[in-house]
């Protein structure tokens, strides 16, 4: 009974490594074919990479791209006086350094409107003394003159506005 | 089987045990022999077939497991890696200047086709080949032999259209053909290949063993070289010159930038049959640069000791030696100081140091740059040079030699002496590879002291009344021009001249040098009839020079400060050129 178990097994065993080995080789074999397939692909590709390559190069031609530049852009070449360095910059201000130039700006203005206004003042009352100093002395000069004189003043000055008012009459 | 029986004791009474042989003792001795020699067989054919088990479980084991990285087992049709007979050439950043693109030969059987359709045949075949003749189609399809070649590279649309026809004895073989896609931009260098893709000229000639395995890297740069190509086209129609070249050189490394010649060619077209074209004039030629060789004989007087340069020498009188008098073009007619003698371009100051020096050391001098040999590098178009082959100099000779003639060098020479001149001193052989200097030996042939003293007077030449809105102005632009007339039937030719610009910059710190020739520019108006260096090839090259330095990464720099003897020399100058 022993003995036919292990034929038993045995038989199984080299009938299963058989089968095996079958269904190994075909699987290997389309294996082998996908890879081919795959193979050939990855050349034909490298192939088109090639040819694009090359007119890659043929589209980079620098005249070519000249062409373009001039008929689709207004760019012009770069002259030495447009290239400058970090160091030719301005230093850009800070926006406190900002404020507190306007606020200085303004303090000035307002001392300025100040003197301003202080000077008219000043010119006011100089103008008022001279006013006053003139009118003291207009009197001055009338106390100084005579009754006498003042009456022929008088007349005088009546003649004149009469002969004012026929000339406006005439008129 | 084979152990030794091991005795056992029974008790008396108990049971022995069967034993396979047991069942054998009943039988005869004959019978039970030929039952043991059988059982033994038996158990020898289990064994083998055991072994022979073993063997496959074991091969299954070996390759499933122990060898799938193995490549011995991958067929040939897996290889992923596209073979050409060409490879790519390449400029220093990688852009394709040479390619080679897969095509279709297009070839017969002529024994395959008959006799009263040949005509037929020739006649459709050549409607759709328009390239190729009817007459030629018949001829070959008369021969005698089984195979000939209809036309090579043929295009997709061609290739469609001879499917079209159906003519079953018409066979296409892969092929392969150059191109290259700038066109005229680096014809003299790459040079052509012929129909079997092999170099015949330039670049293509000489790594013609290298292209075949792998890529080949130059030190050209094509945005470079399609700038100066452009400006020196531009330049030579507008000074109606007969031709012109132009090189680009870094002067710490050797390496060619950019290299043009014109007239130049399409090497996509067929070959013309014009010399000129064809002629690379930056190797091949071999010119007398004329007052460009100031330069040297500044150097050789400065570099031996001979001459310092705050020494005076007198260019009021002219020189005579034996029947030749020897004067200064347009002269100061004064003492000129050294930095003078090359601002000026004086003949007599040149000729005195030359005098001063001697014959000896001027040879030896120019030797040192290389001037009697042709250039070591692998391009088949290079030049041997001409110069005074004789031991012993002449005073004439001497004298000649001191302003450019008499001495005939290819335009890469120079430069390659220039930048020697500027870099500090070191002399290196130029290159058209990337990195086709490292690891090579340089060879120092004028003191660091004399270089700085060159590039000082060389930048004195060019901006010694240099204005701000001038071209170029802000690069500290330093070099020399030079003018010679030009030679036929053995004689110079009045008029005829060849203009020369040999420059570098920034001076302060070289990186670059830039030479323009012109060939035979003429006397036109903006120029005010004058066609000397001055108003043609110097212009051109700082055209050149204000383009291509921003794209190099040179900057503008502020005006840089000169020594003593140079300020002395440059006020001398102004002054006497005020009155």
């Amino acid at each position: 009974m022993k003995k036919i178990l292990i034929n038993t097994i045995c038989l199984l065993l080299a009938l299963l490594s058989g089968i095996s080995l079958f269904v190994l080789k075909y699987q290997v074999k389309e294996q082998e074919e996908i890879l081919k397939t795959i193979h050939r692909e990855i050349l034909k590709n490298k192939r088109e990479i090639h040819m694009l390559e090359a007119e890659w190069a043929h589209l980079n031609d620098p005249q070519r791209l000249l062409d373009l530049v001039v008929a689709q852009t207004d760019w012009k070449t770069i002259s030495a006086k447009q290239i400058a360095t970090l160091t030719d910059i301005p230093m850009k201000e800070r926006i406190s350094d900002t404020i507190e130039v306007l606020v200085e700006e303004e303090t000035t203005e307002k001392t300025k409107k100040k003197a301003v206004r202080k000077e008219i003042v000043q010119v006011a009352v100089k103008k008022v003394k001279v006013e006053k100093s003139t009118k003291s002395k207009n009197e001055a000069v009338q106390s100084k003159i005579s009754t006498k004189d003042k009456q022929a003043l008088q007349k005088g000055t009546a003649a004149l506005s009469g002969l004012s008012k026929k000339q406006k009459r005439k008129q | 089987m084979w152990r030794k029986k091991k005795e056992i004791f029974y008790f008396a009474g108990q049971e022995v045990p069967r034993t396979t042989m047991d069942k054998y003792k009943c039988l005869d001795a004959a019978t039970r022999g030929v039952l043991e020699k059988a059982t033994g067989r038996i158990t020898f054919v289990m064994i083998v077939f055991a072994l022979c088990f073993i063997a496959i479980a074991g091969r299954l084991f070996q390759l499933s497991v122990m060898n799938y990285q193995s490549r011995q087992f991958i067929p040939s049709v897996l290889k992923t890696n596209i073979d050409f007979a060409r490879y790519n050439i390449l400029d220093r950043n990688g852009m394709i200047l040479a390619t080679s693109v897969p095509t279709k030969d297009l070839s017969v059987n002529p024994k395959k086709v008959k006799q009263k359709d040949r005509t037929t045949v020739a006649r459709n075949l050549s409607a759709v080949l328009p390239d190729v003749s009817y007459e030629d189609i018949l001829n070959k399809l008369n021969s005698n032999s089984s195979f000939k070649y209809i036309k090579r590279n043929i295009t997709p649309v061609e290739q469609k259209d001879v499917n079209w026809l159906g003519y079953y004895f018409l066979e296409e073989t892969s092929g392969e053909k150059r191109v290259y896609p700038q066109g005229n931009l680096f014809s003299h260098l790459l040079g052509v290949v012929d129909i079997d893709n092999h170099g015949i000229s330039g670049l293509e000639k000489a790594y013609d063993t290298f292209l075949q395995e792998k890529d080949l890297m130059l030190s050209l740069d094509m945005s470079v070289q399609e700038i100066v190509r452009k400006t020196l086209m531009e330049q030579v129609a507008k000074f109606k010159a007969d031709g012109g070249l132009s090189i680009v050189m870094d002067v710490n490394t050797g390496e060619v930038i950019a290299s043009v010649s014109l007239p130049d060619y399409n090497p996509n077209l067929p070959l013309e049959n014009d010399k000129d074209k064809l002629f690379n004039k930056t190797t091949l030629g071999a010119y007398e640069f004329g007052s460009v060789f100031k330069l040297f004989n500044t150097a050789m007087g400065l570099d031996t000791g001979v001459v310092k340069p705050t020494d005076s020498y007198d260019a009021s009188h002219s020189i005579k030696i034996g029947r030749k008098t020897l004067t200064d073009y347009r002269g100061q007619n004064r003492p000129l100081l050294v930095p003078e003698i090359l601002i000026h371009s004086s003949n007599l100051g040149s000729v005195r140091i030359a005098m001063k020096a001697g014959y000896k050391r001027q040879r030896e001098f120019l030797g040192r740059f290389g001037f009697y040999k042709p250039l070591p590098i692998l391009l088949p178009e290079r030049t041997r040079t001409q110069y005074p082959r004789s031991e012993k100099w002449a005073e004439i000779t001497s004298a000649n030699v001191s302003f450019g003639y008499g001495i005939s060098v290819s335009p890469l020479h120079l430069i390659s002496a220039v930048s020697a001149l500027v870099n500090g001193g070191y002399y290196r052989v130029p290159t058209f590879l990337k990195d086709g200097n490292k690891g090579q030996p340089e060879y120092q042939v004028i003191s660091e002291k004399t270089s700085k003293m060159m590039r000082h007077m060389m930048w004195g030449v060019v901006n010694w009344k240099a204005k701000p809105t001038d071209v170029a102005y802000g690069y500290a632009v330093g070099g020399k021009t030079g003018t010679a007339n030009l030679i036929k039937n053995g004689k110079y030719v009045e008029g005829s001249s060849r203009t020369t610009f040999v420059s570098a910059f920034p001076m302060s710190d070289p990186k670059y040098a830039v030479m323009v020739t012109l060939e035979n520019p003429k006397r036109i108006k903006e120029t005010f009839n004058f066609n000397t260096a001055g108003w043609n090839a110097k212009p051109t090259g700082m055209k050149i020079i204000e383009q291509i330095a921003p794209y190099l990464g040179i900057a503008p720099e502020e005006p840089w400060v000169q020594p003593a003897y140079m300020q002395r020399a440059i006020e001398a100058s102004v002054k006497a050129n005020k009155r």
